[in-house]
C-alpha cells in the first residue's frame, strides 16, 4: 500500500525515502503512547489507590497513566487534523548512520555482558575498535592503535587516577 | 550559622561577606582549587565539542566525582557547566556550528568576525562578558541566598508540595513546539519517578520482579542515557566532517572595541540575571533576547549579521548571567529551573545533600564553598580563555570518529561506576533510545528529567502534608503561601496554554 505521506524515491545520496511530513509518524508515536497509558492504568488498579492517610501507591500511578492517555489522544487528533509538520532534513538515516547507531547500541549491550568476565581493558579495547572501524570508518592503524591506547588507557585513567574501582577480569595483570 | 536577619540589611550584609570569605579560602584549599580547574577545563572542552550540551557533559562525568567528597565533587560539577557555557563560544565563533544551543545566536556575528579576521577579538570579548555576566549574577546568588533561605526555611510540608507543584508547572515553559508532548515528557519523567518502593506502604511498584529496581531508577544512568546516548546516537546518524578552522590572530580587542562592548555587556548581564532567576526560562531565551535588543538599540541595525561585535559581547554575557542566576533558585529553594540544573540537584542528591533552605543551615560551610567557587571558576575561565584560545581550537581538529568512541567508553563507565552494576548499562542504553526518539519526535527531553527528579521530593511531601491534616486536601487551601504557589502554578499552566492556543491560530501545527 502506498503511504501518502512518504515518497518512495531513494535520493541521489542513497538516503531512506523521507517522509514528507511528520504526520504518521506523529500518529504512530501518539497510539504507542495511549498504549503505555493504558498499560500503567491496568497495573495502577492493581496497586491499593487510597488509604486513611490519604493517597495510595496507584493513586499517582492512575491519574498519571489516565492524563498520558488523554494527552496522547491530543496529540492523535492535532497529528491526524492538524498541520503537518516539515520533516526535519534526514530524518531518516543512511545505510552507514544505522550502522553507527547498531555499533553503539550492539556495543552497550557486549559491555553489560562481558564486562565481569572479560574485565573493563578488553571489553572497552573492543568496543573503541568497532566505533572506530566499523562506524567510524577509521584506518587499520587508528582503529588498532586507538583500541590498543584507548581501551586499556581509560581504564587506567578511571582506576589509579579517579580511585574508581572497575573489574579487570582476566586482565588483572594490568593493576 | 545563625539564623538569618532579614530585617537588618546592614547586619546580613556583613554575615554574608563573612560567610563568603569562609567559603573563598575552602575553595582556595589545593584539593578543591584543582577540581574547579579540572571542572573549567573539561567543561571547556565539552563546550568545545559539537553537538554535547551542558547536560550531556554533566550527566557523563557526574561518575567521574563518584570518589570524591560531596564539596569537591559539587565544584566541579558546577566548574563544568561554566566550562561548558564559555567553550561553545569557540565553535560558534570559528566553525559556524554551536558548540552548545545558548551559543547558537553568537553564530551570526561570531563566524562573521572570523571570517574578517577578527576571530581572537570576538572569543575575548565573549570571554571578557561571560566573565562580568557570571561574576555579577553569582553575587547575586552571594546576597539573595540569605533572605530567600530566610523566607523559606519558614516553609512546612504543604508549602513545600505548592512550591514543587508550581516548580512543575514551569515545566511548561519548558515546551519547544508543543505544550502537549512537553506535559507527556513530564509525565514520563513522573512515571519513570514511581518505579521503586512506594513512600505510603513500602510496596513495590512497577517492579516486575527485577530487584534492581526496587530503590528505582538511578537518576544518572537515565540522564546519561537521555543526554548522553541520545545525543551519540543522533551523532553518528549524521554525516559529520570535520570543517577547517580559521587561524586565530589578534587577542585583544581594541579601545574601540571595548567602547562599542560595554553597554551589550551591561545589559546582558541584566538581562541574563533577571530571566536566569524564572525557573524554566533555560539559557537560550536570554541570548535570543539580547541579541534582538542590542540589534533594535543600535543606530546601525544593518551591521548585525555582518559581524557586529555587539551582536557577540551581549548574548554571551546574557548567557554566562542566566547559567548563573538559574543556580539561584536550585539553591535557595530547591527547585531546579533547567535540565542541567536538575542534573546538579541530582548530583547533590546522590551525595546524600538536598539542596534548599536547610542546606543553608545545616551545610553552611559546604554551601558557601560552593557559591565561592563558582567567583573563583569564573576567574579560571577567563584565565583558561583568553590565552588559550588556540588551544582549544585543536580540539576541532581531532578526528570525530575518536571523539564518539571516547565518549561511549566514558559512558560505560560512567554509568557502571556508580553502583558496579552491569544493569545501570542497560538502563542507560534504554534511556539512550528513548532520548534518540524524543529527539526524532520533537519532544523535550528536559521536563522529563525535572519531573524525575522532583516527584518523589513532591510525594513525599504530599503525604506529610496529608498526615498533617488527617488526609484533608484543604490544608493547600487554608495556608496562604501554599496557596500563593498553588495558585501561580495555576496562572503559569494557564498561561502556556494560552500560548499554544496562540500558536495554533497563528498556523502551528499542534498545541
Amino acid at each position: 500500500m502506498t503511504d501518502p505521506d512518504t515518497e518512495h524515491e531513494p535520493d541521489d545520496a542513497g538516503l531512506w525515502p523521507q517522509p514528507t511530513s511528520m504526520r504518521r509518524v506523529h500518529q504512530i508515536a501518539a497510539l504507542l503512547l495511549v498504549l503505555f497509558g493504558a498499560f500503567i492504568v491496568w497495573q495502577a488498579l492493581g496497586l491499593r489507590f487510597y488509604t486513611s492517610l490519604g493517597p495510595g501507591p496507584g493513586f499517582f500511578s492512575f491519574w498519571l497513566g489516565a492524563s498520558l492517555i488523554v494527552l496522547a489522544l491530543i496529540m492523535f487528533v492535532g497529528a491526524r487534523w492538524g498541520r503537518a509538520e516539515l520533516p526535519p532534513p534526514g530524518f531518516f538515516a543512511d545505510r552507514q548512520g544505522y550502522l553507527g547507531m547498531a555499533g553503539i547500541v550492539g556495543g552497550l549491550l557486549a559491555a553489560s555482558l562481558l564486562l565481569r568476565p572479560l574485565g573493563f581493558p578488553l571489553t572497552l579495547m573492543a568496543i573503541m575498535f568497532v566505533m572506530l572501524k566499523l562506524v567510524g570508518r577509521t584506518g587499520w592503524t587508528t582503529a588498532v592503535l586507538g583500541a590498543l591506547i584507548g581501551g586499556p588507557g581509560v581504564y587506567l585513567l578511571f582506576v589509579h587516577w579517579l580511585r574508581v574501582p572497575l573489574p579487570a577480569g582476566i586482565t588483572s595483570f594490568l593493576g | 550559622m545563625a539564623h538569618p536577619d532579614t530585617r537588618d540589611i546592614p547586619k546580613a550584609t556583613v554575615e554574608t561577606l563573612h560567610l563568603l570569605f569562609e567559603g573563598i579560602l575552602t575553595v582556595l584549599q589545593p584539593g578543591n582549587l584543582l577540581f574547579a580547574f579540572l571542572g573549567c577545563l573539561l567543561g571547556t572542552m565539552i563546550g568545545v565539542l559539537p553537538g554535547i550540551g551542558p547536560a550531556a557533559g554533566i550527566a557523563i562525568l557526574i561518575p567521574v566525582t563518584s570518589g570524591m567528597d560531596a564539596t569537591g565533587a559539587i565544584i566541579m560539577l558546577a566548574a563544568i557547566y561554566y566550562g561548558v557555557m564559555y567553550g561553545g563560544t569557540i565553535t560558534s565563533v570559528l566553525i559556524n556550528t554551536p558548540g552548545e544551543a545558548a551559543s547558537a545566536v553568537t553564530c551570526l556575528d561570531g563566524y562573521q568576525m572570523a571570517k574578517r579576521g577578527r576571530a581572537g577579538v570576538a572569543l575575548s570579548i565573549a570571554a571578557i562578558g561571560s566573565f562580568i555576566g557570571g561574576t555579577f549574577a553569582t553575587f547575586g546568588l552571594v546576597f539573595l541566598a540569605l533572605p530567600l533561605t530566610g523566607l523559606a526555611l519558614a516553609f512546612g510540608p504543604p508549602e513545600i508540595f505548592a512550591l514543587l507543584v508550581f516548580g512543575l508547572s514551569l515545566v511548561t515553559g519548558l515546551a519547544s513546539k508543543s505544550l502537549v508532548r512537553a506535559l507527556i515528557a513530564a509525565i514520563i519523567g513522573m512515571l519513570i519517578a514511581q518505579v521503586g518502593i512506594d513512600p505510603v506502604l513500602g510496596a513495590p511498584r512497577f517492579t516486575f520482579g527485577i530487584t534492581e529496581l526496587l530503590d528505582g531508577f538511578g537518576i544518572v544512568p537515565v540522564v546519561m542515557g537521555l543526554f548522553g546516548i541520545g545525543e551519540l546516537l543522533s551523532s553518528v546518524e549524521a554525516r559529520y566532517r570535520n570543517k577547517p578552522t580559521p587561524a586565530v590572530r589578534g587577542l585583544l580587542p581594541s579601545p574601540t572595541d571595548f567602547r562599542a562592548s560595554a553597554a551589550p555587556i551591561a545589559r546582558g548581564t541584566g538581562l541574563g540575571f533577571v530571566l536566569g532567576l524564572v525557573p524554566g526560562i533555560g539559557t537560550i531565551v536570554p541570548t535570543f533576547l539580547s541579541y534582538a535588543l542590542e540589534r533594535r538599540l543600535s543606530r546601525t541595525p544593518e551591521r548585525f549579521g555582518q559581524g557586529a561585535i555587539e551582536g557577540v559581547a551581549g548574548p554571551e554575557t546574557a548567557n554566562n548571567a542566566s547559567a548563573a542566576a538559574s543556580l539561584i533558585p536550585l539553591f535557595t529553594l530547591g527547585i531546579p529551573g533547567s535540565a542541567v540544573t536538575a542534573l546538579l540537584l541530582g548530583a547533590f542528591m546522590v551525595k546524600g545533600l538536598t539542596p534548599g533552605p536547610a542546606l543553608f543551615v545545616e551545610q553552611p560551610a559546604f554551601v558557601w564553598a560552593i557559591i565561592a567557587s563558582l567567583l573563583v571558576g569564573n576567574l579560571i575561565l577567563l584565565v583558561l580563555n583568553l590565552p588559550f584560545i588556540p588551544v582549544w581550537v585543536s580540539l576541532l581538529r581531532v578526528p570525530r570518529a575518536i571523539m564518539l568512541s571516547a565518549i561511549l567508553c566514558f559512558c560505560i563507565l560512567g554509568a557502571y561506576s556508580l553502583n558496579n552494576s552491569t544493569f545501570d548499562v542497560i538502563v542507560m542504553l534504554g534511556f539512550g533510545i528513548v532520548g534518540y526518539l524524543f529527539n526524532k519526535l520533537d519532544i523535550p527531553v528536559a521536563p522529563l528529567v525535572l519531573t524525575l527528579v522532583l516527584t518523589p521530593l513532591l510525594e513525599a511531601a504530599l503525604r506529610q502534608s496529608l498526615e498533617m491534616s488527617v488526609g484533608n486536601f484543604m490544608i493547600f487551601v487554608n495556608r496562604p503561601i501554599a496557596l500563593g504557589f498553588i495558585v501561580l502554578a495555576i496562572a503559569s499552566i494557564a498561561l502556556s496554554a494560552l500560548n499554544s492556543v496562540r500558536h495554533l491560530r497563528g498556523g502551528g501545527s499542534e498545541i
